[in-house]
């Protein structure tokens, strides 16, 4: 990838990736965990 | 001395597999995702590209390759007491407003994490390029960075995941651990 594509454009690929894989996905765990949990309902918080 | 099981049940194939089954719950595998990639791009990757960038870059031997890795043992050591200090004492004041909050709460804490990793990240890339032949501190300051993000992201996502279903805690342990290496083992081979 260091190769291909440089150190810069990795550093803005890294931060694609952590944004819209880990960051994201968090937003939506935050927004939507309550409810997901809700439906195993074998454990209620 | 005498050794022995603690737990004479006997062991079934299905033990060894069983922490798979954690895929079913979203509140598991969306930690254990989001921690792999931030643990690939802020751990996994620095620590490997370091010998290597800095390596051609600078011409360091072994020994000079080893020294660099002590930022990334501070970074971690910094943002292992403050992730785990931090996620408790964000939680227990939450709580004294009143009811217990739930989990998701404690998800205001890995942004900070994400932000960390990310600004560690790119300043570790950005300036490793920036130094040209000549080695300077920064880069080794973004990997130091990266790594405390690292550290709060881990302990803030874990602790979540275990906090919803507090049952299957090692399981969870287990399946956030497999995702988390096999995510690391195969990043590198691009």
């Amino acid at each position: 990838m260091f190769e291909n594509c440089g150190l810069v454009i990795s550093a803005g690929i890294g931060v694609a990736l952590m944004a819209g894989v880990s960051a994201l996905p968090t937003v939506l765990l935050q927004w939507r965990g309550q409810s997901w949990r809700m439906k195993h309902a074998d454990y209620v918080q | 001395m005498t050794f022995g099981r603690i737990d004479p049940t006997p062991l079934r194939f299905y033990d060894f597999i069983q922490p798979l089954s954690m895929v079913k719950y979203l509140s598991v595998v969306i930690p254990a995702v989001a921690y792999a990639m931030v643990f690939l791009m802020s751990s996994v990757l620095v620590t490997v590209e370091i010998p290597q960038l800095f390596g051609e870059a600078f011409h360091f031997n072994a020994q000079q390759l080893g020294l660099q890795f002590l930022a990334i043992i501070i970074g971690s050591v910094i943002g292992e007491q403050l992730g785990g200090v931090l996620s408790d004492k964000w939680m227990t004041l939450r709580a004294r407003k009143g009811a217990r909050p739930p989990p998701e709460y404690r998800l205001w804490l890995s942004y900070i994490g994400f932000i960390l990793a990310i600004v560690g990240y790119v300043v570790f890339l950005v300036q490793t390029k920036n130094a040209g032949t000549h080695w300077n501190i920064t880069p080794l300051v973004g990997a130091a960075i990266a790594a405390a993000g690292n550290q709060i992201v881990t302990t803030v996502l874990i602790t979540y995941a275990v906090d919803c279903h507090h049952e299957e805690a090692a399981s969870i342990g287990v399946f956030i651990t497999f995702v988390r290496q096999i995510w690391g083992f195969i990043g590198p081979f691009w």
